[in-house]
């Protein structure tokens, strides 16, 4: 294991910009990863954050916009994609093909290094077995249920023993005992010390399997942790607090009801100095907006910034 | 250029078990039968009748089944996600655009041999023998027109959707048949700028070039100058195709 992590994302931004009369649309703004060598990294975040934009343009399906990609810390080339895996969110294989010739397919494109062309048909067989699709060798891809497809494209990524595997969204689609199939295989090259980019919104998965945890929010890492751990997350509040002064609380209220204005989330009262608490900006503003139409005085008006500690899934919904 | 080979064959393979490849055999088969009793309707003219009609069934099926392929082996691979997984893997753009041309070109190579063979089934029921190397020729010549469609075809598959690059399609392949008949059959007094233009249309795009009939029909040899004139007509159209997609496709963003 070296220090220089197996894959780097630098400065990442893409930026779609399709139609000349549409907005340009910022899928990812400018994200900075480390993907350590033999780690399980979590890559999390809402539909939409950014996570299957950020993993594709890793395989130069997508152009970036900004920013460089680094294998194991040179620019990725093509020839380097022969030592990663990758198990996309649904499952994208050859429709008229069998499970056995998309696995020979692939063989034949990643060639495994030290493995003998004569070997071929014992690993794949091996690999068919291991995902318990054997029995189905010679379906075609169009008969196959969505969780034979999801365990074959599992097959897929990993036939080639990669280096780095990334797994999208692996659990989608599966019934209980092929979430569970599923986590033993993730387990099991886990335990090989490969290093692994899970994407998922399994919050457990996460919790049990991940050394390392980033978050997307609308394109943006928001949040990295190590050995992300339940009620650990620290997540940010902010809160906007507006000072009034010069009006007794009666007032206050009854200029609230009057004009109909949005509840404090909290009020502390000295004097004739009343500070009101916000979550929403828009609350203050509107508030504001009242107090200077009526002259009423306000002092300040800030926005505060505090933590409180959740655990993932509350996190994850905040 | 490691991988060319695997991705050939997966697009042979899948070609060759699609839906379209049957009934075209059949068809394409069943129609050069079908001129070969024309033709024998019309015994005076027998061989102009023959070839006329043999070759143009011909030429339409084929093309038609090129511009089939040539829109499916992209946009199927794009609409599956297929293309995105095989991107994934250690193979270059233009290599995986290469090599599934070439998928296409030996698909509609295994389609001539059988239309073909059905040619030939026509000699020996007329008692005509074995077909010489000139008849042989002539429709080894109008393959090489379902190769530059089939080209033509990846290369609007790149650039549009599916319903687009299909319309966009056929359109091209009747421009490249109509150019060169409307550029015999201009009156005299047509405007020199419009002449001119039609002229150039069908110097770069002239797909009647490759139809050969007249040579079957009135039984000649095939000049070795004639077929290099179109080997190298077809190698710069299939080339341009090819890479003008091929810089498309390297620059687009691939994800569906």
């Amino acid at each position: 294991m070296t220090d220089i992590p197996h894959l780097s994302v630098r400065n990442l931004s893409k930026v779609f910009a399709t139609d000349l009369f549409v907005k340009p649309h910022t899928a990812i703004d400018n994200i900075t990863c480390f993907f350590p060598e033999g780690k399980c990294i979590g890559l999390m975040g809402h539909n939409g954050a950014g996570k299957t934009t950020t993993i594709k343009t890793i395989f130069g399906l997508l152009k970036p916009s900004k920013g460089e990609i680094l294998f194991k810390g040179r620019p990725l080339q093509v020839a380097d994609k022969s030592e990663i895996g990758y198990m996309p969110e649904v499952n994208k294989l050859a429709a008229n093909l069998t499970c056995k010739e998309i696995l020979q397919y692939h063989m034949k494109i990643y060639r495994p290094k030290g493995v003998a062309k004569k070997l071929y048909p014992d690993l794949i067989e091996k690999k068919l077995r291991e995902v318990e699709l054997w029995d189905a060798r010679h379906k075609k891809v169009t008969k196959l249920s969505k969780g034979m497809g999801r365990r074959l494209s599992w097959s897929q990524a990993t036939i080639h023993n990669p280096d780095l595997v990334i797994l999208d969204e692996p659990f989608s689609g599966l019934d209980p005992l092929g979430r569970k199939l599923m986590s033993r295989l993730i387990e099991s090259i886990r335990q090989e010390s490969k290093t692994i980019i899970l994407c998922t919104h399994e919050l457990g998965s996460v919790n049990q399997i991940c050394d390392e945890l980033h978050i997307l929010q609308q394109g943006k890492l928001a949040f990295s942790t190590i050995n992300p751990q339940p009620n650990q997350l620290p997540a940010p509040i902010f809160s906007y607090k507006l000072k009034i002064t010069g009006i007794d609380s009666e007032t206050l209220a009854k200029i609230q009801k009057q004009h109909s204005l949005p509840d404090w989330e909290f009020l502390h009262t000295e004097d004739l100095l009343h500070t009101l608490g916000f979550d929403d900006y828009i609350h203050g503003i509107k508030w504001i907006r009242c107090l200077i139409e009526n002259g009423i005085l306000f002092t300040e008006f800030r926005k505060h910034q505090g933590f409180e500690e959740l655990d993932l899934e509350q996190y994850f919904i905040t | 250029m490691k991988n060319f080979i695997p991705i050939t064959q997966e697009t042979f393979v899948r070609l060759r078990r699609d839906r379209i490849f049957l009934p075209a055999s059949i068809a394409g088969i069943g129609l050069i039968i079908l001129s070969a009793f024309a033709s024998y309707w019309g015994v005076e003219e027998f061989f102009k009748i023959l070839y006329d009609l043999g070759t143009t069934v011909y030429h339409f099926t084929g093309a038609t089944v090129a511009i089939f392929w040539g829109i499916k082996i992209i946009q199927d691979s794009r609409q599956e996600g297929s293309l995105e997984v095989q991107l994934a893997s250690p193979v270059g753009r233009s290599e995986w655009l290469l090599a599934k041309y070439t998928g296409l070109a030996t698909a509609l190579g295994s389609l001539a041999v059988l239309f073909i063979c059905g040619w030939q089934c026509v000699y020996f029921a007329y008692g005509m023998g074995w077909m010489g190397w000139n008849q042989f020729g002539i429709f080894a010549l109008l393959t090489l027109s379902w190769l530059v469609v089939g080209a033509s075809s990846i290369l609007m598959s790149i650039m549009a959707t599916y319903a687009v690059a299909l319309f966009a399609s056929f359109w091209l392949f009747a421009v490249g048949l109509l150019t060169a008949p409307l550029m015999q059959s201009m009156a005299p007094d047509t405007p020199q700028h419009i002449r001119q233009f039609i002229n150039s249309l069908a110097g770069l795009w002239n797909l009647h070039y490759f139809n050969l009939f007249e040579i079957g029909a009135n039984q000649q040899n095939l000049d070795p100058g004639m077929i290099g004139e179109r080997l190298a007509y077809a190698t710069a159209l299939i080339g341009f195709c090819l890479g003008l997609g091929a810089f498309i496709f390297r620059k687009k963003d691939l994800a569906n």
